[in-house]
């Protein structure tokens, strides 16, 4: 998974806040500039909201909406999150490589009564962008499940003071240990299981408050089913309105790009016209290839060659059996014509008499009857015997062959994406080149296309909101109507829903003592690579004291207790360790476990270089926003730093972070300039890490060396 | 002898799957979305699907029985018209494991035994292609790993 950009609306102070993510391969990182009180928490917060909702918040009873929010008055918290998604998986030994993207969006009503929120049941959507438009994605929980799981959100989404929890001497040892072998156990995926269960304890605790009120809330359930239908209507309407306008801009923005293609073609660059051309040929040429293939190795899976790879010995057996009664003359069958003859010469083939009347002439003629009878089941073993033998017969010259077609379209497969990557960068490349040619005649050309392109990714944004309300509308829609048929069905339902419980609870005990003996396999990879990590990272620690400077590692014991060796010595790095290194350590643990996990997704990272400096601060940041190597997959580190943890790493921001913000509270006390707002809220403004202007300029700008974006920053 | 003079003895023999797994086999088939990109939805219609679970089930040598209310009905025998190498596969399977060709008298028995089969190995399949954003890579995996294994211990 990669963040590419989040839309975060009234979630405490961020009131409207839009938050890109770096996509950059030599760049991963990102960094949020933002003080203390400037929304850091809240955003970490509501990035894990927005993908796993409700069971990300630590406290349930702490309001979502601001402080000012009026008390009693609804209001509407919602986050957007755009991301994609690349899956690896390794077929035939070879690795195929996919990415989708998709666009999320989690909204809930709540209330403030007397300090305690009352929320709304949450209303999640997911789209999936493909080259055919907007797909909706129907079971949303289970992909983003699929993707990062939630056990794992501890790991993915952390802040510095809370990962110090694993080696904190203000915490007990038995704490300390529960917090590491929690994280390790995070990693097994045990949380469908623990999911399941707590689904059940949800459905039996819902049940059992379900009283007498079942013609009241069938009621209410009618009208709300009526209400969500007439919304549907109304969106739909306007979806098609939309859909509409889409066309027809996309109409005109196919006439202007022609327009300028031809004004290209009219001068010294036709060339580069004629290559866009090209190119444009090539990508509709591999999408259509690779939808080919993707039927073809559909229908492979369909198809006779896997019947016969799979069931081999068992279809073979079944000839063997047929054959061997071909062999022994039981079909087909040719007795009867020969004993009519007998009965004609009034002799057996024996020499016995067949006269009429003797007992061996009946005994003939009863043969005769019972072969007639079986002659229907005789003539379909015989059809039977002489497929099986022809299809034998093919299989023994590898016409059944399943897995080197298998191979060959798989081959196609990764050779035409290769094809459809190229073309798109070449396009992207080209369409450059041509955005750079600064003459009038096309530049007229090219605003008008441009104009006419940036109507259509509005129209295109709108589309994808309506169908987002769409979805999600239809999904509440849906979940009235089971709610409806949940009240008919309450008693019936209520004895299923104990079973299940009861079978939950079966298998969680099943599952505890094989996850014990899984635990024991992953606490071992996660101490070898942290120890590996933490090894580099103090690697240069000069302010080390003289007996730290020869430690030679770190590790994980089967008890859960992280510590560190030097020499000969083991040592509790509670009070053996500076704070620095802690965190070091702190980092080192927990980068093993995102490694081990073997999940890509946003590492995001709220203050952690606080308490750090020199050399132990440049080698944490080093490590943790490293580009990937080439074998590696993407990777994306975002980073929520305040200025002091800034402060001597600039240069190395300067190299590694591909996008840098910063976020501002407009009520923060420190602010040179003063800000119209009527109540507090976060900002955000394109200052970068060694910068400020009107939005985020602070007291102690100078101290931090910064300079102005701005002529006159405050006015 | 062609194919297409293949007589079916199924036509009224009942298809039937665990009914526990009803809503993935719908997820996994075009039969109700036809315009599902074939890379998330793997397999055209129920009974594809209900082939590859009971071809993994003989692979695995296991039926699974259930009882009379846990198995869900898709379809008839009709379907299975329109692969006739699907009925030869099936009266081939049922001689083979029985070692008695008696049994193509009974096309329902023969049909019987496929669901068993087909109960043991289409949740496998099912649940390694809802673990994953592309199904058809898994499925793929899934079951080309079966036929090396085949291949190797001459099983099946």
């Amino acid at each position: 998974m990669q963040f590419k950009r989040a839309h975060i609306t009234n979630f405490k102070l961020l009131e409207n806040v839009e938050v890109d993510f770096s996509v950059d391969r030599a760049r991963p990182l990102t960094v949020i500039r933002a003080e203390n009180g400037s929304g850091k928490t809240s955003l970490l917060t509501a990035l894990q909201w927005g993908l796993y909702g409700e069971k990300a918040l630590e406290d349930h009873t702490v309001p979502l909406s601001a402080s000012h929010w009026p008390a009693g008055t609804p209001c509407e918290i919602s986050v957007e999150l755009a991301f994609n998604h690349t899956a690896y998986v390794v077929v035939a030994g070879q690795e195929h490589v996919r990415t989708r993207e998709y666009r999320l969006k989690r909204t809930v009503t709540e209330v403030v009564e007397g300090g305690k929120p009352r929320r709304s049941s949450e209303q999640i959507s997911l789209l999936e962008l493909t080259d055919r438009g907007a797909e909706v994605i129907r079971a949303p929980r289970q992909l983003l499940e699929q993707i990062l799981s939630a056990d794992l959100r501890y790991v993915f989404f952390t802040n510095g003071d809370a990962a110090m929890n694993f080696i904190s001497p203000q915490l007990t040892r038995s704490d300390k240990r529960s917090q590491v072998r929690d994280a390790i156990k995070a990693l097994l995926e045990i949380g469908v299981i623990e999911d399941a269960i707590n689904h059940v304890r949800r459905v039996q605790a819902s049940k059992r408050k379900e009283t007498g009120s079942v013609g009241g809330d069938v009621a209410r359930l009618a009208s709300q089913v009526e209400e969500l239908t007439t919304r549907l209507e109304e969106l739909e309407s306007k979806k098609k309105e939309i859909t509409d306008a889409l066309a027809d801009l996309t109409t005109r923005h196919e006439t202007a790009d022609r327009a300028l293609q031809e004004a290209l073609q009219r001068g010294n660059q036709e060339e580069l016209a004629k290559r866009l051309a090209n190119v444009k040929q090539r990508l509709a040429g591999a999408q259509k290839m690779l939808a080919e293939l993707s039927h073809e190795h559909q229908a492979l899976l369909n198809s006779e060659a896997l019947s016969w790879s799979l069931m081999d010995v068992r279809l073979r057996a079944g000839a063997n059996v047929l054959r061997g009664m071909h062999d022994a003359g039981i079909i087909p069958k040719t007795a009867v014509p020969v004993l009519r003859d007998r009965l004609a010469l009034e002799r057996c083939i024996c020499g016995a008499s067949l006269a009429h009347g003797t007992p061996a002439r009946q005994a003939v003629e009863e043969e005769i009857d019972r072969q007639r009878a079986s002659d229907a089941f005789q003539q379909r073993l015989t059809r039977l015997y002489h497929q099986a033998e022809a299809d034998v017969a093919d299989r023994d010259v590898g016409q059944f062959s399943w897995d080197s077609r298998l191979e060959a379209v798989l081959i196609n497969r990764t050779e035409w994406e290769k094809v459809l990557q190229e073309a798109r960068a070449e396009e992207e490349s080209v369409r450059k080149q041509i955005e750079a040619i600064d003459r009038v005649d096309i530049d007229e050309k090219r605003r008008n296309r441009m104009s006419i392109g940036s109507a259509l990714s509005q129209k295109r944004e709108q589309l994808q909101q309506v169908e987002l309300d769409v979805a999600m509308v239809g999904q509440s829609l849906a979940q009235v109507r089971e709610q409806y048929d949940e009240v008919r069905k309450r008693h019936n339902k209520l004895r299923r829903v104990n079973a299940q419980l009861t079978a939950a609870q079966d298998v969680l005990s099943v599952l505890d003592g094989v996850m014990d003996e899984l635990q024991g396999a992953y606490l071992e990879r996660v101490s070898g690579r942290m120890d590996e990590l933490f090894r580099q990272m103090i690697a240069a620690d000069t302010d080390l004291p003289e007996q730290m400077r020869v430690i030679t590692g770190a590790s994980i014991t089967p008890e859960f207790d992280i510590v560190v060796h030097a020499g000969n010595r083991t040592l509790n790095p509670d009070h053996e360790l500076n704070g620095a290194s802690q965190r070091a350590l702190t980092f080192a643990f927990i980068w093993a476990l995102t490694e081990v996990s073997d999940t890509v997704a946003p590492r995001v990272i709220d203050t952690p270089l606080g308490m750090m400096s020199g050399y132990v601060k440049r080698g944490v940041l080093d490590l943790i926003s490293s580009p990937p190597t080439l074998s590696e997959p993407d990777r994306q580190v975002a980073l929520f730093l305040t200025r002091s943890e800034i402060a001597q790493v600039e240069d190395l921001l300067d190299q590694r972070a591909g996008v840098v913000f910063t976020l501002t509270n407009t009520a923060a006390g420190d602010l040179t300039c003063r800000h119209e707002s009527d109540h507090p809220r976060i900002v955000r403004c394109e200052c970068n890490h060694r910068q400020y202007c009107h939005v985020c300029s602070r007291l102690d700008d100078a101290t931090y060396g910064l300079i102005s974006r701005e002529e006159k920053p405050c006015q | 002898m062609p194919v297409n003079d293949v007589v079916n003895p199924f036509l009224n023999a009942s298809l039937r799957i665990p009914a526990r797994d009803w809503p993935l086999v719908e997820k996994f088939t075009t039969t109700q979305q036809a315009q599902a990109d074939p890379d998330k939805v793997p397999f055209r219609r129920y009974v594809d699907l209900w082939w590859a679970g009971l071809c993994i089930g003989v692979r695995e040598g296991r039926r699974t029985e259930l009882p009379p209310n846990e198995w869900h009905r898709f379809n008839d025998g009709t379907p299975l018209s329109a692969d006739p190498w699907r009925i030869i596969h099936l009266q081939l399977l049922a001689v083979g494991l029985t070692e008695d060709a008696k049994i193509l008298d009974d096309p329902g028995a023969i049909v019987q035994m496929a669901n068993e089969y087909c109960a043991t190995g289409l949740p496998m399949l099912l649940e390694a292609m809802n673990q994953s954003t592309e199904p058809i890579m898994v499925a793929s995996e899934f079951l080309r790993e079966r036929c090396v294994v085949a291949v190797i211990a001459g099983a099946g």
